[in-house]
């Protein structure tokens, strides 16, 4: 059985390419990128964006859907997987609707994101991208401190008592601890665990997490699920660094 | 031809009667010309054997009694009161002089001895035609039957004569009916015409005068005409009406962002209220983003447009989802919140857009109930219309809303309590929603609390 040390994922340098044609846009997303320790470049053509996209290595692309009036962004990302290249890549648009989304993902985007959009909300997705590609899926448990959860008998342990869960809060937990020690924001949350795609009322996934950090908390024991301000939730040892 | 007359051609209602009234006339004269056709060679061929049979039996008779009793018989035939003013009989002798008959030997013109001719022949004093048939007997003598054709040529004109009168009858009747289909055609085409141009002018209040309920195609027409300009109509005014409350909803967070920043700009605060500002103006910021992320949403639902196409799913899988996602939040409100289904049954649809939908509901049951109320989620089958719907009703105890405010919920920015929060675009965009799949959403009070239905058509 291969476990995942989800709490020793060490914090990396991310080469990001920001494909946007607003460049006060652009610019913002590549100095929040930036200040996180990133390397971001931004491409604000799309031809250029084109050739920067399919001949350098990259961790991540974030893709404007619309490049000025007459270019869809969508063109660079069926280049880019015309030539095989699996480079995560989020879609960034104002077409809000489902089915744009759905467009954006079947043309092999990876994540869709609409705008005007938090820098948090974008931020987390990008790291979910990032590591996603990296860690790969093929854990059997994850464990997280004393919290160890088995994927295959779909079991929930933590410093040896069993925790008994409904299963979706089985899945939100797993995917928590997938994603151990980011920030996870409530629509991913929302998509992730229930596969719904649509604005949740705050409080409902808030109220979830709520229960589920009472079962996994028992007197005395340290708290897992912080409260990320302004963006969501993490799972971690410790409310604040990075694990 | 002259202009107006290439502008009168131009009528599609002149050129229809005037073909249809060609061929009628075309129609009728061929048969006329049938009718006289037959008719007179029907009576041609009764004469001709008429005069072949009385050649026969009187050349039979001369061969047999002899030229006397032949001459007598003859004299019996033109005077035996039958036709015997058209029959013309003529018997010379064998040396060419006359014998007995009512044709004079030097009246007769030359004559061929193989079948009937006509020819003219002096009568007394007067010419007339005749069919005439010579028939040269062994001994030299000539015996020539004949036939008046006065009478026939009287029938054969009182026919023509009958005929062109019918002609030009059916030629009237076919102008008549071409003037009579044009104007029928122009008179509702106009009036299409008339109104049409006046809406293209502006005058969208403009409808086609509809002057009878006859139910023929052009009162039809009038009348779809008229409906859809009644649905053109209610969505102009829908349109304008939103248009105002998306700039009045839009407009209104705008300027308390505006003056909050400006409020923050100008003033004398401190770091920590300067943070606070420009929190709240984020917040706000997101806000008027969500609004214009349902208002585009409701937009599109709205405009029928779906680009993703359906895929099966069913109330009972959505509901089941949905009620589970907010179990948790009911007990949390203390709300209790209870899941039925009494038939699962396969819709077509867009599961994101109709969970959405419900959750919308849901939410707003549970934020309308209060605490201490009980939801109901149900999923059932059923035939209304002749038609098989599923439907799913989300029912709560609570307090309920005014009659006249049920009907207003489901417009935009229509808030039952506006001190809740929210936009006022939930039940719209469900609206939306349900519209786009064909469905409906139907809210009525349940006495108590409030019953919001929607339903989908049974794939």
């Amino acid at each position: 059985m291969t476990e995942s040390p989800a709490a020793a994922m060490p914090s990396m340098m991310w080469r990001c390419l920001v494909i946007e044609d607003d460049l006060e846009n652009a610019r913002y997303i590549a100095d929040g990128l930036r200040a996180q320790g990133h390397v971001a470049i931004i491409a604000s053509e799309a031809r250029d964006a084109l050739r920067r996209a399919c001949g350098e290595p990259w961790d991540v692309v974030v893709l404007d859907r619309m490049l000025g009036p007459q270019v869809d962004g969508l063109h660079i990302l069926h280049g880019m997987r015309g030539l095989g290249l699996r480079t995560p890549v989020l879609v960034l648009s104002a077409l809000s609707a489902l089915d744009e989304r759905v467009r954006g993902l079947k043309a092999g985007g990876d994540d869709y994101l609409t705008k005007p959009f938090a820098f948090s909300e974008l931020s987390a997705r990008i790291e979910a991208l990032v590591r996603r590609t990296r860690t790969g899926e093929e854990a059997k448990a994850l464990q997280l401190g004393d919290l160890r959860l088995d994927l295959v008998h779909r079991t929930v342990q933590r410093g040896g008592r069993a925790i008994a869960l409904k299963p979706r809060e089985f899945r939100l937990l797993a995917y928590l601890l997938m994603h151990a020690g980011q920030p996870l924001t409530r629509t991913m949350l929302l998509e992730a665990v229930w596969d719904y795609r649509f604005d949740p009322q705050t409080n409902l996934i808030d109220v979830q997490i709520s229960r589920l950090r009472h079962k996994l908390q028992a007197p005395g024991e340290a708290p897992l699920i912080h409260t990320v301000r302004g963006v969501g939730y993490r799972i971690a040892l410790s409310p604040e660094s990075d694990p | 031809m002259t202009g107006s007359g290439h502008g009168l051609w131009r009528s599609a209602g002149l050129r229809l009667a005037a073909l249809s009234g060609f061929l009628v006339l075309l129609a009728m004269l061929a048969a006329l010309a049938l009718v006289y056709i037959q008719v007179s060679s029907v009576l041609h061929r009764n004469v001709d054997r008429q005069l072949l049979q009385t050649q026969q039996r009187l050349a039979l008779q001369y061969a047999h009694e002899g030229p006397e009793a032949t001459a007598q018989a003859i004299h019996r035939v033109l005077h035996d009161g039958r036709d015997t003013d058209l029959e013309l009989v003529l018997l010379t002798t064998p040396d060419g002089r006359f014998l007995a008959g009512n044709i004079d030997v030097e009246s007769l013109p030359p004559l061929r001895t193989t079948g009937a001719t006509v020819q003219q022949l002096a009568l007394g004093t007067q010419t007339v035609d005749a069919q005439l048939l010579a028939h040269p007997l062994p001994d030299g003598a000539l015996l020539v039957l004949g036939h008046d054709l006065r009478e026939l040529r009287r029938i054969e004109s009182t026919v023509a004569t009958a005929s062109l009168v019918a002609g030009l009858f059916s030629l009237a009747l076919a102008l008549a009916s071409a003037w009579f289909l044009r104007r029928e055609l122009g008179r509702s085409v106009n009036a299409l015409h008339q109104t049409i141009t006046r809406i293209a002018g502006g005058q969208l209040h403009e409808r086609v005068p509809v002057e009878d309920d006859s139910g023929d195609e052009f009162v039809r027409l009038e009348q779809d005409f008229n409906h859809m300009l009644d649905r053109i109509g209610q969505l102009m005014e829908g349109v304008t009406h939103v248009s105002d409350a998306i700039a009045h909803n839009l407009r209104t967070p705008l300027t308390r962002l505006r003056l909050r920043l400006q409020a923050a700009h100008d003033g004398t605060a401190d770091a920590a209220a300067l943070r606070t500002a420009l929190q709240s103006a984020m917040h706000d910021i997101d806000d008027l983003s969500r609004v214009l992320d349902k208002l585009l949403s409701i937009a599109q639902a709205e405009s029928g447009t779906r680009r993703a196409p359906f895929a099966p799913t069913s109330w009972q899988a959505i509901g089941e989802d949905v009620v589970e996602l907010y179990e948790d939040l009911a007990e949390h409100e203390g709300v209790s919140l209870h899941w039925e289904c009494t038939h699962p049954a396969p819709v077509l649809g867009d599961r994101h857009l109709l969970a959405g939908a419900l959750v919308n509901v849901v939410d707003n049951a549970i934020k309308y109930g209060g605490r201490g109320a009980r939801v109901q989620v149900r999923s059932q089958m059923l035939a209304r219309d002749g038609a098989a719907w599923s439907e799913i009703v989300v029912q709560d105890d609570g307090p309920g809303a005014p009659p006249q405010a049920i009907a207003t919920l489901g417009e935009r920015f229509v808030r039952l309590r506006p001190e809740l929060p929210g936009h006022g675009l939930g039940l719209a965009s469900v609206q939306a929603v349900m519209r786009l799949h064909g469905g409906s959403m139907r809210i009525e009070p349940a006495e108590p609390g409030l019953r919001v239905t929607l339903q989908l058509p049974l794939s």
